[in-house]
């Protein structure tokens, strides 16, 4: 059996201008997982790192704090980009401060603006541990969600789905969905160098090129008129398929 | 020889280009405004006297000489973007690299704040 007292896990946040709905993500997470924690059917880790990673933000995201008398099993981390460099750059930044504790047996993404369900933890961790896959994706189309993408953006996000399937070979059902895990032997060979959203299509490339085992689990996402405001818009599903195209050419992935 | 208006106002509107060209590149780049102003000197003085190239067309069996200027420029383009969109990626690298090395040396632990009542 596996020595889980040393075993910790890393939650990579990437950040930018996010200070209005980050400290209520970082509550919620710490609630969800003190209950990990003191669940004793959950083994898999026995204590998370939490990396904010600040890209650029125009407010600094070191006023968030966890609770006053926080559990020490959870540790809060932040590091800042002096500009913004872009979600695939944030990701790696963590990646790498993760990797720098030997600990870290996995790595989880999620996005900073508090549309991933922390309650999906659970499932992508047991799903690791009982599938041995290296990596786990969120699809965000295996369940319902709280309010309906619209439908141009479906069809886009469609396309890029069709587009990633014939350059990746891999089948997944979610093109760009931040929730995913992967566990340390993955992070080690993961160097993104795509510093904007074409990221979440090169980690699928390293997958594929490294032969990663994969798996995919259904999780939430928590849309709201902001967050839907805030995110992709129609052109910015156009510059995915834009981004794919200059993954393939140019990455060396 | 006659000078249509249209040849007239299209060397009017490349001096004036020209013209805005040195005013914007300054002196460090005197050498690559002459490589311009020779370049489109040169292109006009052929458009007067055609029967070289159309020769060196058909020599080619390309049907104009425009049409060899075209496939040149094209390719030269294309080549031009593409090497671009490359040595761009690379600058992009660079920079996060050391954006990142600025980052990594200063995480921060956030300790909260023990409770002094």
């Amino acid at each position: 059996m596996k020595d889980r007292m040393n075993q910790i896990a890393a939650i990579i946040i990437p950040c930018y201008n996010e200070m209005a709905r980050l400290p209520r993500l970082i509550e919620r997470l710490e609630l969800e997982l003190v209950s990990l924690l003191n669940d004793t059917g959950f083994d898999h880790v026995s204590g998370f790192k939490l990396i904010i990673v600040d890209d650029g933000s125009a407010e600094s995201v070191s006023r968030v704090r966890l609770r006053t008398e926080p559990d020490p099993r959870i540790r809060l981390f932040v590091v800042t980009h002096p500009i913004n460099l872009g979600q695939g750059a944030a990701i790696e930044t963590g990646v790498r401060i993760g990797l720098a504790d030997p600990k870290t047996v996995y790595f989880i993404t999620m996005d900073g603006d508090g549309q991933h369900d922390v309650a999906d933890l659970r499932q992508f961790l047991g799903q690791m541990a009982s599938s041995g896959a290296d990596i786990v994706f969120g699809n965000r189309f295996g369940k319902g969600v709280a309010l309906e993408v619209p439908m141009t953006r479906k069809l886009l996000l469609y396309a890029a789905l069709i587009f990633e399937r014939f350059v990746t070979g891999l089948a997944l059902n979610d093109a760009h969905n931040g929730y995913r895990v992967f566990n340390r032997s993955f992070a080690e060979v993961l160097r993104l160098r795509q510093n904007r959203m074409a990221h979440a299509t090169e980690i699928k490339l390293i997958v594929k090129r490294h032969r990663a085992r994969y798996a995919e689990v259904p999780v939430s996402i928590a849309y709201t008129e902001e967050t839907l405001r805030k995110g992709q818009s129609n052109l910015g599903a156009v510059r995915i398929l834009h981004d794919l195209i200059k993954v393939f050419l140019f990455s060396g992935n | 020889m006659e000078i249509k208006p249209f040849t007239f106002v299209f060397v009017v509107l490349l001096a004036a280009l020209l013209s805005l060209d040195a005013m914007m590149l300054g002196a460090h780049a005197r050498k690559a405004w002459w490589t311009m102003f020779f370049l489109f000197t040169g292109a006009g003085a052929a458009s007067l006297y055609t029967a070289p190239f159309f020769e060196l067309a058909e020599l080619l069996g390309v049907g104009r000489p425009v049409d060899l200027v075209l496939y040149i420029v094209t390719v030269v383009l294309i080549r031009e973007l593409f090497l671009s969109r490359a040595r761009t990626a690379a600058l992009e690298r660079q920079i996060t690299d050391l954006a990142r090395k600025d980052a990594l040396t200063s995480v921060v632990e956030i300790v909260p704040e023990s409770d002094s009542r």
